[in-house]
């Protein structure tokens, strides 16, 4: 290396250690202007279509809550960061969000699993962590600064068990991916419909990558379930549904709230006709849905985003109440808070455990590429 | 009826880990390291058929032929630009296995910015893929035309090793390199038809995995398990190794699916392998 390069490489450094140290001081200053909240979800991968989804309500909601004043005066910042589904990456987005970002509450995860393994992160940091989309039933324990606005699936696979009985169906097969959300809706669904007195002909479940369920599928057509609880994500479904046509067979196919993604039934088509899912009902406006249409340029909304739309009111309401921005006054003030005119449910309570007190769901029946609710 | 049904997906299953071992196979024995790059030119079929049939509305032969010819085309020009230069440099085969794994992941990842991280499927509609009836049992057209074309796209490779110049280029190449050349074959052309061979190969089978199941990015790496496992239990140094390790695997798998459920599947291949690798350390079948 000769001195010319030397020299080059030294105020190269300097340059980036000058321009590092005055983006730096620019966010400390930014950070007492502006309140900062974080946003973890699925941004690629699998279920990139809902996150990114979700994300656009997220826009939305602090655009408006801006634009009316922001909130103790200052206005909301979110930063957003993409967990891929799963709980290594979200725990590494997480660490970002809480210890780089200094994060006073975080907004998500929106799989189960991701939440998971960003829970206890957030719960040593003391920063509050609002789930807009997991429905594990473990997350009811994850810890005491971990909440969510979306109720848990042992109440959705209750209401699915309720309904095939009330229907007839009393001979169900049970497929689920193994991972966090399949894994406690199996669990919840097996033991739910057995207690309302039907029988559980097969219980299986498939890796998270795996698209491949010809032999599952046969094995279950040999059983001759009268429905098929089929709790799956995207990918998987479509695969799955597809191979479920192509054995010829014709029984019920029953999902969960994963379903709601428009992109298994517009690549279904037919093929998909007939099937059935539960998801939690909605109180959704035609003015949220206009906007949620501008910012995506299409229609297209996935339940998931009604409560992270309502997750950040949430949030703002809670710091409103608190007076103050820090993770342990933004707690206590969710227990006390009593949230009406969501778009989600009309009225949001969290119980001792973080949880929704109530929930209301809705079933929804695929039919020429389109999932509508059931009347 | 449900035995016979499974017996014909253990046939498709045999078929298409067949295709993947055969390919793979040939890269292997020709420059004798684990070429993750496979795996590139599995996902590059895919997607360009996914690219040019769905998203172009291209006609569905000339859009296969071409993503056929690109898949060969994209392991030709890892060869061209990575593998050949380490050779000549004389690289150790550890450098050129973690370059053929970079370029796996480049690749995966290159496909996943241009066409997303989530499932592509090839067919335009899914009710495009319409299922036949074969005796009471189902399969839809992609699983029969790739367990029609697959055996004799076998039996042609076999008929190349065996009879062609360039078969007996190859199988010298195989079984040493240097002396090969010696005895005036080329080894940079002979080596850059394998390798566009190889990636057809690989690329037919990841069209057949666009069309039937759809395809995603990560997949590029999944399945080079199953390459593997497959090529290494038959026996690497075979041409008939590979088959034969598909067959194992594919029986293996169905009937763990029916008898421990579906999340056994992954371990199932990796059990096998340890097995075979202690008792057969080369492979069931000998070179």
């Amino acid at each position: 290396m000769n001195t010319t390069t030397k020299v080059i490489v030294w105020v190269v450094v300097i340059i980036l250690v000058i321009w590092g140290i005055s983006s730096m001081s620019k966010n400390g200053s930014t950070s007492s202007e502006s309140i900062k909240i974080g946003f973890v979800g699925p941004l690629s991968g699998e279920l990139a279509n809902m996150g990114e989804n979700a994300r656009a309500a997220v826009m939305i909601a602090v655009e408006e809550i801006n634009a009316a004043g922001g909130v103790l005066g200052k206005k909301i910042e979110v930063v957003y960061e993409d967990d891929l589904c799963t709980g290594a990456t979200g725990a590494n987005a997480m660490s970002k969000l809480v210890n780089t970002d200094k994060v006073v509450a975080v907004l998500g995860s929106l799989c189960s699993g991701a939440t998971l393994g960003e829970a206890p992160i957030a719960e040593a940091a003391k920063v509050v962590q609002l789930s807009y989309c997991s429905t594990s039933p473990l997350i009811t324990a994850a810890g005491d600064y971990i909440f969510r606005d979306v109720p848990s699936d042992l109440f959705q696979a209750d209401y699915a068990a309720k309904y095939l009985m009330q229907n007839g169906k009393t001979k169900v097969a049970l497929l689920a991916v193994k991972n966090d959300w399949g894994e406690g809706l199996r669990k919840a669904f097996n033991s739910a419909f057995v207690k309302a007195g039907g029988t559980i002909v097969s219980d299986d479940s498939f890796n998270p990558d795996a698209k491949d369920l010809k032999t599952q599928l046969t094995t279950i057509k040999a059983k001759n379930p009268d429905a098929v609880y089929f709790a799956g994500y995207t990918d998987a479904s479509i695969a799955g549904l597809k191979q479920a046509s192509d054995l010829n067979l014709k029984t019920l196919f029953f999902g969960a709230d994963a379903w709601d993604d428009t992109k298994i039934w517009s690549e279904l088509g037919k093929l998909g006709d007939g099937a059935m899912f539960t998801v939690v009902g909605t109180n959704s406006s035609d003015e949220f849905k206009a906007k949620m249409k501008i910012k995506l340029g299409k229609e297209d909304l996935v339940y998931c985003s009604n409560y992270a739309y309502d997750g950040v009111k949430i949030i703002a309401e809670a710091i409103k109440k608190a007076g103050k921005a820090d993770g342990t006054s933004i707690k206590n003030a969710l227990y006390k808070i009593k949230y009406t005119g969501g778009i989600s449910s009309k009225e949001h309570m969290f119980d001792a455990n973080g949880d929704p007190v109530s929930a209301a769901y809705i079933i929804k029946v695929a039919k020429n590429g389109k999932a509508e609710e059931m009347k | 009826m449900v035995l016979w049904q499974l017996l014909l997906y253990t046939l498709s299953a045999w078929m298409y880990y067949s295709l993947l071992a055969i390919g793979f196979g040939f890269t292997l024995r020709s420059i004798k390291f684990f070429n993750f790059s496979y795996g590139g030119a599995f996902l590059v079929g895919s997607y360009m058929a996914f690219f040019l049939y769905r998203m172009l509305g291209i006609n569905f032969f000339v859009s296969i032929l071409c993503s056929f010819a690109i898949s060969g085309l994209y392991l030709l020009l890892c060869y061209k630009f990575v593998f050949s230069i380490l050779l000549r440099r004389k690289a150790k085969t550890l450098v050129s296995l973690i370059a053929s794994f970079g370029l796996l992941a480049a690749t995966s990842a290159g496909l996943g910015m241009l066409f997303g991280n989530q499932l592509s499927l090839a067919a335009r509609k899914l009710s495009d893929i319409y299922t036949i009836d074969i005796l009471g049992a189902s399969l839809n057209i992609v699983q029969v035309l790739s367990i029609t074309v697959t055996p004799v796209i076998i039996f042609f490779l076999a008929y190349l090793r065996r009879k062609t110049r360039f078969g007996v280029a190859m199988r010298a190449i195989e079984d040493d390199s240097e002396v090969a050349e010696l005895v005036g074959i080329s080894k940079e052309g002979t080596l850059m038809k394998i390798f566009f061979l190889s990636g057809m190969i690989g690329g037919f089978a990841g069209i057949i995995q666009a069309l039937d199941l759809g395809n995603i990015p990560a997949s590029g790496l999944l399945i080079m398990l199953p390459t593997v496992v497959a090529s290494v239990v038959g026996g690497m140094w075979s041409f008939w190794g590979g088959i034969l390790g598909a067959f194992i695997l594919a029986v293996a798998q169905q009937l763990t699916v029916v008898f421990f459920g579906g999340d056994w599947i992954q371990a199932v291949p990796f059990a096998i392998l340890i097995i075979i690798l202690f008792i057969k350390p080369e492979g069931i079948l000998k070179r």
